[in-house]
C-alpha cells in the first residue's frame, strides 16, 4: 500500500510538471501582449516594455526563470490588476468558488442519492417517473437558463431572494441550486441504476431471508454497495465546480475564480494564467488520487495492492 | 441550439414583462421622473440618506494614477484624487489650481499656484513637490507606466528624451520640465507651446502623489483603503476585490460644500441582465444599456441618452489590397454604407453617423465654436447611386470585375452581427464578396499592428486629451497606427505645422481643419459612427452626469431626493 501511494505520488509530480510546462509554452504561443493599454502603445513602446519584463528573451530562458520563481513560492504579479500578486488573487477568489462548489456538490449529491434510491425502491411507480423527469430536465436545461429564471422570479418578481452578489446565506440559495441541479440529475440516474442492480442481487435476498428489517437492508447493504460508482463521479465533479463556474458566477456577480481564469487568458495575463493552471492541476491530480483511494475504503473488494493480486 | 433559442425568447419575454411591472409600480412618481425641469419647482425634498449605488462590469484594475490606463481606473482615481484641473460637464476647469495659471509670452512656461486649502487625507498639504514627484514617477521608465507617452504628448520639456532608450537623458527624470518654486508654486516648462496644456492637467495621470506616503507603502501602494490617500471629493473606505468598493465624501476636500452625495457603493456585476434586474429591484441607482435592452426601456421616463467622443471606423489596408489605393474605391465603400441604418437596427443607442473623423461636441476652437462648426458637418453622405457610379468607374480603371476582401473584426458576441451588417452593405458594390474573420482582441491588435489584414473593422478610437490632434495625428505616414499604407505628404505637412503653431491657436486650428479635409477627401479611413450610449437613472437621483471627458459617470454634483 505504501509503495503504491509513493508510486502514485511520483506519477503525480511528473504529470504536474508536464502540465505546467505544456501550459507555459502553449501560453507563449498566444499572440499579443499582456499590456492593458496595448491598443494605444504602438510597437516601440511594447518592445520597451517587453524588454523591461524580460519577454524579449528566448522562451526557454523565460521558462527557466519562471520555474525558478515558482519554486521560491513567487507566482508573480498580475498585469490586469496592477500590483496584485497572483497569490493574493487566488487567495481571495478560490475560496469563494470552492464555497459555492462544495455547497452545490453536497446538496447535489445528497438529493441525487436520495432521489435515485427512492426511484429504485419504487421502480415503475409515478415516483420513479417523477424523479427521472427531473433528471432529464436537470441535464437538458442549461444552468444559466435556470439561474436567469430563478433570478427573475425569486429576485425581481417575488423579491424573496437577493438578485445577485455573494453576501449572506440567502444569496447562496439560487446559485447553489442552479449549480447543483446538474449533479442531482446525474447522480440520481446513476444511483437508481446501481440500486436496481444491487436490489436484485443474491446477497440482498440473503439479508432479507436472515430477517433483517427493510431499512437495515436498504441502508446497510443496498445503498452502501450502490455508492461505489458514485464515488467515481463525485470527486471529479467537485473538482469541476470548485474551479469556478464562469456562467453562474457571472449571472449572480459572485467574485470567484471562474471568470478570472477566462479573462486572464483573453488578456494574456501570463502570471495569472500560470498560477491558476498550477492550482487547478494540483486540485485535479489530488482529487483523482483521492478517488482511487476512496474505492478501497468504500468497497473492501477493491484493493490497491498494485500487481500483487 | 433551437431549444436554447426558445428559452432565450422566453427570458426576453419575461424581461419585457418586468419592464411593464416596473413601470406600473413606479406610476405614482411619474412627475418626478420627467426630468430636471420639474425637479426645480421646490416640491421635492432631499432624502435623508445621500447614498447611491452603482454597478460596473469590471473590478478596478489599479488606483495607482501613474499606472492606470482604463476608464474604470481613471474614474475611481478622479473620484479619490484631484489634480490642477478637473472636468465638469466636459469642460476642464481649475480644481487644485488657484485660478488659471500664468503663461509666459512664448507659451512654453506655465506657473500654477496651488490652493491653500488643498490637503491630503492624512493632513499633509498638497504641495508643488507632490506634482513634481508624480510626473517624474510617471515618466520614469522604471515605473513601466503604459500611459507615460502622455507626458511627451503634453510636450513637457525633455519627456520624450527621458523615455527614449537611445537618448542620453534616458531615465534622467530630474531633467523633466517641472519644478517646485515653493510649496505652492509649480512651474512647468514645455518643449513647445501647447494650447491644450491646461485641459491635460485634468487627466488623472498628471494628478499629484504624496511621495512620503507612496514610498512608505512600497508594493502595497493603492491596493486598498489603507494604502491610498485622498485629496479629492471622495475617500475610498472599502474595496472587496472582485466584489465592490465604497467611496465616502471627503470632508476635507476644498470644495466639499458643493458635494452632496455622502456615500457611493459600486458593485462589480459582469452580466448586463443581472445589472438591469438589480436596477429594477432598486439595488442600484443607474444602469447602462445596450442593444436589446434599449428597445425595452426606450420609452421609460428613466431612459437617458448621451453622445460620446469615440469614433468607429474601417481601415482599408492598401498594402494588402492594391484596389484600396484607388480613391474611388474607398469613396464608393464609404458611400454605400448606410450608417444610420446600422444605428437604428443594431446599436439602437444615441450613436450618430460619423461622416467626419474628429468627433462633434468634443472640442471648441479659439473662437469658442465646436470644431465642426468651423469644419464641415459632414464630408460625405450615404448615397448608394453615387457609390455605384464611382464603383463602376473604379472597376474600369482597375480592369477587374470580382473582388474578395476579408473583413477582420473581434470575437465579442455582438461583433458578428455588426460585421455582417457592414459586409452586406459593402457587398452591394457589384462583384464584391466579403469574408468575415473574427479574432480575439489580442490577435486582432497583433494583426492590426503588423498590418496583417485587408479591412480592419473592430476598433474605435477615443481621445486622450481634448484637442483634434489626438485624432488627427493618428494617420500621418509615420504614426504606428497607420498600418494601412496611407501616405499624403500634404497631410503630414499640415499636422507638423499645426503641432508647431502653439503660439497662434487660430492659425493652428485652421491647419487642423484643413488636415481633416485632406484626410476625408482622400477617404484614408472610413468613419462609421460616433459612439453614443444609453442609461437608466432612477427618477429620484438628479444631477448624475455622463461625461465623455473626465469622470464618465460623475455624481459629484448629484443629489438624491425623497422617494
Amino acid at each position: 500500500m505504501v509503495a503504491y501511494i509513493l508510486k502514485r505520488i511520483l506519477y503525480m509530480l511528473i504529470t504536474f510538471f508536464v502540465i505546467v510546462s505544456l501550459s507555459f509554452f502553449a501560453m507563449k504561443l498566444l499572440p499579443g501582449s499582456p499590456y492593458r493599454n496595448a491598443a494605444k502603445l504602438g510597437p516601440e513602446l511594447v518592445a520597451q516594455l517587453n524588454h523591461q519584463y524580460g519577454f524579449d528573451k528566448p522562451i526557454p530562458v523565460q521558462y527557466i526563470n519562471y520555474l525558478n520563481k515558482v519554486l521560491h513560492g513567487d507566482l508573480g504579479v498580475s498585469f490586469q490588476y496592477e500590483g496584485r500578486t497572483v497569490n493574493s488573487i487566488l487567495a481571495s477568489k478560490v475560496p469563494v468558488s470552492a464555497d459555492l462548489g462544495i455547497e452545490a456538490t453536497i446538496i447535489g449529491v445528497l438529493i441525487g442519492i436520495i432521489l435515485g434510491a427512492i426511484a429504485a425502491l419504487r421502480r415503475g411507480t409515478w415516483l420513479d417517473y417523477g424523479v427521472m423527469v427531473i433528471a432529464v430536465l436537470g441535464i437538458s436545461v442549461p444552468s444559466f437558463i435556470l439561474a436567469q429564471l430563478m433570478q427573475y422570479y425569486f429576485g425581481v418578481q417575488l423579491r424573496w431572494l437577493p438578485v445577485a452578489k455573494w453576501d449572506g446565506i440567502e444569496s447562496h440559495i439560487m446559485p447553489v441550486i442552479a449549480l447543483a441541479v446538474g449533479s442531482v440529475a446525474v447522480i440520481a440516474r446513476y444511483m437508481r441504476n446501481e440500486m436496481i442492480g444491487v436490489l436484485g442481487s443474491d446477497y440482498i435476498d440473503m439479508a432479507r431471508a436472515k430477517g433483517l428489517s427493510r431499512p437495515a437492508v436498504v441502508i446497510k447493504h443496498a445503498m452502501r454497495n450502490s455508492l461505489v460508482p458514485i464515488a467515481t463521479i463525485v470527486i471529479p465533479s467537485l473538482m469541476t465546480v470548485i474551479t469556478g463556474s464562469l456562467v453562474i458566477e457571472n449571472i449572480f456577480a459572485i467574485p470567484g475564480i471562474g471568470d478570472q481564469f477566462v479573462s486572464s487568458i483573453v488578456t494574456n495575463d501570463y502570471p495569472v494564467i500560470m498560477g491558476t493552471t498550477i492550482l487547478f492541476s494540483i486540485f485535479f491530480l489530488v482529487g483523482i488520487f483521492l478517488t482511487d483511494l476512496a474505492y478501497g475504503v468504500i468497497d473492501p473488494r477493491i484493493r490497491v495492492a498494485g500487481g500483487d493480486s | 441550439m433551437r431549444g436554447k433559442a426558445k428559452w432565450s425568447v422566453l427570458v426576453a419575454i419575461m424581461l419585457v414583462m418586468s419592464m411593464f411591472l416596473a413601470a406600473c409600480s413606479g406610476g405614482g412618481k411619474d412627475d418626478s421622473a420627467s426630468g430636471d425641469k420639474k425637479s426645480g419647482d421646490g416640491k421635492q425634498e432631499l432624502a435623508d440618506k445621500q447614498e447611491i449605488t452603482m454597478a460596473t462590469s469590471q473590478d478596478i484594475p489599479t488606483l495607482d494614477s501613474s499606472k492606470a490606463t482604463d476608464a474604470t481606473s481613471f474614474d475611481q482615481i478622479q473620484r479619490i484624487h484631484s489634480g490642477l484641473y478637473t472636468y465638469y460637464n466636459n469642460k476642464a476647469v481649475p480644481d487644485l489650481s488657484d485660478g488659471e495659471p500664468k503663461v509666459s509670452e512664448d507659451g512654453k512656461t506655465y506657473t500654477f499656484t496651488i490652493r491653500d486649502d488643498a490637503n491630503w487625507s492624512n493632513g499633509d498639504p498638497v504641495t508643488a513637490a507632490d506634482f513634481v514627484y508624480a510626473w517624474r514617477r510617471l515618466t520614469d521608465p522604471k515605473t513601466k507606466s503604459q500611459y507615460n507617452y502622455i507626458v511627451p504628448t503634453a510636450h513637457i520639456k525633455n519627456a520624450d528624451k527621458i523615455e527614449d532608450p537611445d537618448s542620453d537623458l534616458y531615465g534622467k527624470t530630474d531633467q523633466l520640465g517641472v519644478k517646485a518654486i515653493d510649496d505652492k508654486t509649480l512651474e512647468v516648462t514645455l518643449d513647445k507651446a501647447t494650447p491644450y496644456f491646461t485641459s491635460m492637467m485634468a487627466f488623472a495621470s498628471f494628478y499629484p502623489l504624496n511621495q512620503k506616503f507612496v514610498e512608505s507603502q512600497g508594493k502595497q501602494y493603492a491596493l486598498g483603503p489603507d494604502h491610498i490617500l485622498s485629496n479629492g471629493a471622495y475617500k475610498l473606505t472599502s474595496w472587496k476585490t472582485g466584489e465592490s468598493w465604497t467611496l465616502e465624501k471627503n470632508p476635507d476636500y476644498w470644495d466639499a460644500k458643493n458635494i452632496t452625495i455622502d456615500k457611493a457603493t459600486i458593485n462589480v456585476v459582469k452580466d448586463l441582465s443581472t445589472r438591469v434586474n438589480m436596477y429594477n429591484t432598486d439595488e442600484i441607482s443607474t444602469v447602462g444599456l445596450s442593444q436589446d435592452f434599449i428597445d425595452e426601456y426606450k420609452d421609460s421616463p428613466e431612459y437617458n441618452e448621451f453622445l460620446d467622443t469615440s469614433v468607429g471606423y474601417l481601415k482599408l489596408n492598401e498594402n494588402k489590397v492594391p484596389a484600396f489605393k484607388n480613391p474611388k474605391v474607398r469613396k464608393a465603400i464609404a458611400m454605400i454604407i448606410d450608417e444610420q441604418g446600422y444605428i437604428d437596427q443594431i446599436r439602437k443607442d444615441a450613436s450618430v453617423p460619423a461622416q467626419y473623423w474628429v468627433p462633434k461636441d468634443f472640442v471648441s476652437g479659439p473662437d469658442g465654436k465646436d470644431f465642426h462648426e468651423t469644419a464641415p458637418a459632414s464630408y460625405f453622405k450615404y448615397d448608394p447611386d453615387e457609390a455605384k457610379k464611382l464603383w463602376a468607374e473604379a472597376k474600369k480603371e482597375l480592369g477587374q470585375d470580382k473582388f474578395t476582401w476579408e473583413y477582420m473584426t473581434t470575437d465579442e458576441p455582438q461583433t458578428k452581427t455588426v460585421a455582417e451588417y457592414f459586409a452586406n452593405q459593402i457587398e452591394q458594390l457589384d462583384g464584391v464578396t466579403i469574408k468575415i474573420n473574427q479574432q480575439p482582441w489580442n490577435n486582432y491588435l497583433d494583426r492590426d499592428t503588423k498590418g496583417d489584414y485587408e479591412i480592419g473593422g473592430g476598433a474605435a478610437w477615443g481621445p486622450d486629451y481634448q484637442d483634434p490632434m489626438t485624432f488627427l495625428d493618428l494617420w500621418t505616414s509615420t504614426n504606428p497606427n497607420n498600418t494601412m499604407g496611407y501616405k499624403n505628404t500634404e497631410y503630414d505637412k499640415l499636422i507638423k505645422e499645426a503641432d508647431n503653431l502653439g503660439t497662434d491657436p487660430q492659425k493652428r486650428w485652421d491647419k487642423l481643419v484643413q488636415a481633416e479635409k485632406v484626410l476625408m477627401d482622400d477617404m484614408a479611413i472610413i468613419p462609421q459612427f460616433q459612439v453614443g450610449g444609453a442609461q437608466l437613472i432612477k427618477p429620484y437621483v438628479k444631477g448624475l452626469v455622463h461625461q465623455s471627458m473626465g469622470i464618465a459617470t460623475d455624481f459629484r454634483h448629484a443629489k438624491v431626493y425623497k422617494h
